[in-house]
């Protein structure tokens, strides 16, 4: 008899041995959504730009760059300039592919024109981007995009007719 | 003596019955996973911020990260200064002037109260240009973010950075 009993309480400890898992379950399936839910899956970036101060405009005559390296967006070509002269006329791929800018298939030749820029005036670091204005903003992120590659990173934006930084 | 062994089989069932629970430990797994996984795409340090739904900023190769500014998203809808609609898109286009009026009000509170924060704090000066950050949809034309980055000059707004997600 007291063997028998011997036998349960034996059989009743290694039984109630296991791991209590259900709260722990509990506070993970809590936790996940809420996580899932404030997660930031894509990384922004900034590009920096500085306007000139409209106090300062006013008062002060704009000085003209030493070297003024433009690219104009001007109907279906890009025209590359420095120094106010055409460099380069690239062909602007209007008819550009959903989600794609009409950059994209001009962009070696853009970026090897103000490479060419860059390396014949070291000192230069401004681009001026004349758009039009019905231009998109995502053509001329990537025209910055280009100019950075190409060694020049700052980029200022004009207007086809009226300046705006 | 029938009876007996009946109740004791009844028994001997019921505790093997009462311990077939659900073997939680893969799931625990999975979760574990799943939970370091999420910790790991968090983004530590820096500044994060969330566009507008529906808006789609462009791509870019930029590499530096965002600082914490005064936020004006552009939208195929209009303009937004943190969650506040204050002009709509065609509001913005109509017209040859590149100032926004409304937007101009709206930057013109927001600078007098970031100028009091900053004089209660001392820790900036009140002339002390500030950043602003444009989220603008790929999709915006030249001249909206134009008159957007003109207003901002107006409102004493020198400094802009442009949002953008960054390239793969």
């Amino acid at each position: 008899m007291a063997a028998r009993a011997g036998k349960r309480r034996s059989f009743r400890q290694i039984v109630n041995c296991d791991l209590e898992l259900r709260p722990l379950m509990n506070v993970f399936i809590v936790l996940i959504p809420m996580l899932l839910m404030s997660a930031v899956f894509m990384e922004i970036r900034v590009i920096e730009m500085s306007l000139p101060h409209s106090a300062e405009s006013a008062a002060q005559p704009a000085t003209p760059a030493p070297f003024d390296v433009a690219i104009r967006i001007r109907g279906d070509v890009y025209v590359v300039e420095g120094g106010g002269v055409a460099f380069e006329v690239i062909p602007r791929q209007l008819t550009a592919g959903a989600g794609a800018t009409p950059v994209e298939a001009s962009a070696t030749r853009i970026q090897h024109a103000l490479a060419a820029i860059a390396a014949a005036h070291p000192d230069q670091k401004e681009v001026r981007i004349v758009a039009e204005a019905r231009t998109r903003y995502a053509e001329i992120v990537a025209l910055m995009d280009l100019a950075r590659a190409a060694g020049l990173p700052q980029a200022a934006l004009d207007g086809a007719r009226t300046e705006a930084a | 003596m029938m009876r007996r062994t009946a109740q004791r089989r009844r028994r001997w069932a019921g505790r093997r019955h009462g311990h077939t629970g659900l073997s939680l430990t893969s799931l625990m797994d999975i979760l574990t996973c799943l939970l370091f996984f999420v910790l790991k795409s968090f983004v530590a340090g820096g500044e994060t911020t969330v566009p507008p739904p529906g808006l789609q900023l462009p791509k870019s190769t930029a590499e530096r990260p965002m600082v914490t500014s005064l936020v004006i998203a552009i939208d195929r809808d209009g303009i937004l200064v943190g969650n506040e609609r204050v002009a709509s898109m065609s509001e913005t286009r109509a017209g040859e002037d590149l100032l926004i009026e409304p937007l101009a009000v709206r930057l013109k509170a927001a600078r007098d109260q970031m100028n009091d924060i900053a004089r209660l704090k001392g820790t900036a000066s009140p002339s002390k240009p500030r950043i602003v950050t444009i989220q603008g949809d790929g999709d915006i034309e030249f001249r909206v973010l134009q008159k957007v980055m003109y207003t901002l000059n107006q409102s004493g707004f020198s400094d802009i950075a442009l949002a953008v997600i960054k390239k793969a």
